[in-house]
């Protein structure tokens, strides 16, 4: 492979990379990471218990700190909204262990 | 016996199969590199919240969340470019260690790890990570020594 071919392959697997990263991470809009903020309800299924938080919120020690929801056609949550209770879709094994903090 | 020992080892690669070696580790790192800095840049707050707990970032956590993802975009373009692919290997070896070195301190000293990084890699475990790592670092020095005349 001369050297010409080589730099059209590099922008060609670059561009692929970035756009397939751009597609997984722009198609998840509607799976969302919720924190269990109530234990309460202590099961990681329940809807009853979560808020949104678009950072990071876990700390270690815990089971249950957070878990991914399909909040379907639900609109966009804000800061610190619950989960609704409605057309929602629980995510499996996307829970984090830790706590809410 | 002894002859044997101490013969030169006849196993030497073509220049076809070195060019090859490197070719291969070169893309594998503009794949890695391209795909965890898009994934970064376009979940740029979650990243930058998760560095901001780490004890050794702190407050330069918006310097440090931009700056990653901007240097794996820069490495990949030096990658891309076959006269500099050699440096741009050696840069990337030093990003994969420091990585690496990151990685185990924290597991090491930290006793509140920070939950997770960004992108489908983030699914691993910080050991996951460093075996990861180690394998990229292992895939750049073997491209690097693949390049030795």
């Amino acid at each position: 492979m001369n050297r010409i071919k080589k730099a059209v392959f590099g922008v060609l697997v670059a561009g692929l990379a970035f756009g397939f990263s751009a597609f997984t991470t722009v198609k998840r809009q509607s799976i969302l990471t919720y924190y269990k903020t109530d234990m309460t309800f202590i099961n990681a299924n329940d809807p009853r218990g979560y808020k949104y938080y678009s950072d990071d919120r876990c700390e270690s020690e815990g089971n249950l700190c957070s878990a991914n929801w399909n909040i379907g056609t639900n609109p966009t949550p804000s800061e610190g909204d619950a989960l609704p209770a409605l057309g929602v879709t629980f995510i499996a094994n996307t829970i984090t262990d830790g706590h809410f903090e | 016996m002894e002859n044997t020992l101490n013969k030169p080892s006849n196993f030497r690669l073509n220049t076809k199969s070195r060019e090859m070696i490197m070719d291969i580790a070169v893309y594998l790192f503009i794949i890695l590199f391209m795909y965890t800095a898009a994934s970064k840049l376009f979940t740029i707050k979650s990243f930058a919240s998760t560095l901001a707990k780490s004890p050794l970032i702190g407050s330069l956590n918006m310097f440090v969340a931009w700056s990653i993802p901007l240097v794996e975009i820069a490495i990949s373009l030096v990658l891309i470019i076959p006269k500099y692919r050699k440096t741009g290997m050696r840069a990337a070896l030093l990003l994969m260690t420091i990585f690496t070195v990151y990685l185990s301190y924290m597991i090491l000293s930290s006793s509140k790890l920070p939950c997770h990084c960004g992108g489908v890699i983030s699914k691993m475990s910080w050991q996951q990570h460093i075996w990861f790592n180690i394998g990229f670092i292992l895939l750049a020095l073997t491209g690097l020594q693949s390049q030795k005349k």
